[in-house]
């Protein structure tokens, strides 16, 4: 049972590393990504507005690990103080208290003496026997008092240790509760962070599109930007950025946004090559109790991306019906709304609006 | 999951060590009431005995066994306090170092904030060269401003609870001196109460040694004619 404490407790200690580990890795990887954005951000165009886009997604990641870290060392913090809450001792019992033994002691150590005094002169045979044995009985109760006083001096000192637990508990307890505080503030504040950064990078997105337009002159001497991305992102027709439709998205599994027809699950996966688009949808739907259509909806798509943000293709499903599907990115990078509508077929799914999240 | 299971044989070790500890304190406060009366009544009973009085000697016998039986509750006590204090101590121990890892991260914290600080002031600089062209960026310099701004007051608060690292770690360790130098107080009392145990035994035989010479010199034919006046 001790071993299962210790190894509970090294666990915490572990894992709240592991959890820091994890943040800081993603913070790295966000870093690397492309350190030359904003150097490089009077380019200007789409392919800046899709760098800022690639940045925004690491932000999310890290400010996730960030979360995750913050929230298992609050975790590991409140359960600190939980113990400190709990460590509180009882008082000793009374049965420790040596007072009654010694005043019992010092009691029949006088009524003892006493006796042993009346019959000091008396020369019966019989009374020296008993002053013998009285005196035998002192000598027993003077032993008895001296390891009374020595247990007395070791309880005195349990008392004492347990006033001064106590106390520590307490002010040790305010402490961490203080450190508790600062952790949750730290996770308050971790989330706007993680906010402000979205707001960033789709500020600096939105900046960059449109014609380049100086808000000061350029003093004469300084070197023009030259935009140097290792990595360029590939130029598209679509005025956001590639990334906001390609790839594969799912319904989640919990509050999540949809009209018409209540999904159960749904994948989505989009793939590009040179403009053209080809995607594939698998899906069930809760059905209206005692109905006996056909939940479930598979249908694959295709289309050439158009100028335009939200992209409309025609697609035929399993079973043959034709239709159109229209994705139209959402609120944040790693949100995509899909928008379904087929010919009506008597137990088919005709229609449904669910709001995807990027897997 | 690891840690709250982690917690809970914790919290449920403590518990049923409390619960254990209860029922000791208990018997051993009812058993020590039980001595005490029958310790301060026994003189005042036997006063009116003749000294061979088979109800004399039992008298005292009985406040003897009471004493014994006190003893080996309150003996009982202490060696499920002393144990339960070990536990206390490993556990204070184990919260000491769990809570210095977790009051150091404040130091990281404030340490890599920093760091991110400067990062993001690196970033602004660069993108004001680049608003120097492109005036559209002002939106998102501003905003990463407020983002420098941000990370500045994070390091700041990280570095004033680093700062009570130092003060939670030495209260800690004052509680786990305290609940070791309770732990040792309590096994001593233990060992001490084995001896005090054995001291009240002697004394015991030794009162009742006093009761047998006491009938003795009443019945000695060497001793006064008369019968005597029991000894007080």
């Amino acid at each position: 049972m001790r071993r299962a404490i210790l190894v509970a407790l090294l666990a915490v200690i572990c894992v709240a590393q592991r959890a820091r580990d994890d943040y800081r890795t993603a913070y790295n990887a966000w870093r690397k990504t492309d350190p030359k954005l904003e150097s490089e951000a009077s380019a200007g165009g789409a392919p800046v507005a899709q760098r800022a886009d690639r940045m925004a997604a690491e932000a999310a990641k890290t400010a996730a690990a960030r979360k995750a870290y913050l929230e298992g060392t609050i975790a590991d913090q409140s359960q600190q103080i939980a113990w400190l809450e709990n460590a509180a001792l009882s008082a000793e019992p009374a049965a420790t208290n040596t007072k009654s033994d010694a005043q019992f002691i010092d009691t029949e150590t006088a009524r003892v003496t006493r006796t042993m005094e009346t019959f000091a002169t008396d020369p019966d045979k019989g009374i020296q026997q008993l002053r013998q044995a009285l005196a035998r009985e002192k000598e027993a109760l003077g032993a008895l008092g001296q390891a009374v006083a020595e247990r007395r001096k070791s309880a005195e000192s349990a008392e004492m240790a347990t006033a001064v637990i106590g106390q520590s508990r307490g002010n040790a307890l305010e402490q961490a509760r203080v450190m508790l505080g600062g952790l949750r503030e730290a996770s308050a504040e971790a989330a706007r962070e993680a906010e402000t950064w979205a707001e960033y990078y789709r500020k600096l997105g939105e900046g960059a599109q449109g014609t380049a337009a100086p808000i000061t002159q350029v003093p004469a001497g300084v070197p023009p930007a030259t935009l140097a991305n290792p990595a360029p992102a590939p130029p598209t027709v679509t005025p956001v950025p590639l990334a906001r439709y390609v790839g594969a998205w799912t319904y989640p599994q919990t509050n999540g946004m949809f009209h018409g027809a209540q999904p159960e699950f749904i994948d989505v996966v989009v793939h590009e090559e040179s403009g053209h688009i080809t995607g594939t949808a698998f899906g069930r739907f809760k059905l209206p109790a005692g109905s006996t259509g056909d939940p479930v909806l598979r249908f694959d798509f295709a289309g050439d991306l158009q100028p335009t943000r939200n992209q409309v293709f025609n697609l035929v499903t399993s079973d043959g019906t034709k239709g159109t599907i229209e994705l139209i990115p959402g609120p944040a990078f790693n949100l995509l709304e899909v928008n379904f509508q087929a010919e009506p077929k008597p137990g088919k799914i005709k229609q449904a609006d669910v709001v995807l999240v990027k897997k | 999951m690891i840690r709250f299971l982690g917690f809970l044989v914790l919290v449920a070790v403590t518990a049923s060590a409390e619960d254990g500890l209860t029922a000791y304190r208990q018997t051993a406060d009812k058993a020590a009431a039980d001595w005490d009366s029958l310790a301060k009544g026994l003189e005042p009973r036997i006063a009116r005995l003749l000294p061979c009085d088979r109800n004399s000697r039992a008298a005292v016998e009985e406040v003897s066994h009471a004493s014994e039986v006190r003893l080996a509750a309150l003996a009982a006590y202490l060696k499920a306090a002393a144990a339960k204090a070990k536990d206390d101590t490993k556990s204070a121990k184990q919260v000491l170092a769990a809570q210095a890892a977790l009051a150091g991260g404040w130091n990281t914290e404030r340490t890599e904030a920093e760091q991110q600080g400067a990062a993001i002031e690196a970033q602004v600089a660069d993108l004001k060269e680049s608003m120097r062209k492109r005036g559209a960026l002002a939106g998102a310099e501003q905003v990463l401003t407020e983002l420098a701004r941000m990370v500045k007051e994070r390091a700041s608060k990280s570095a004033d609870l680093a700062a009570r690292k130092d003060v939670i770690n030495a209260l800690l360790g004052d509680l786990a001196v305290a609940y070791q130098d309770r732990q040792t107080a309590l096994e001593k009392e233990a060992a001490q109460l084995d001896v005090e145990s054995a001291r009240w035994s002697a004394y015991y035989t030794a009162r009742l040694a006093r009761a047998a010479t006491e009938c003795t010199i009443i019945n000695n034919p060497g001793g006064a004619a008369a019968p005597r006046k029991k000894v007080p």
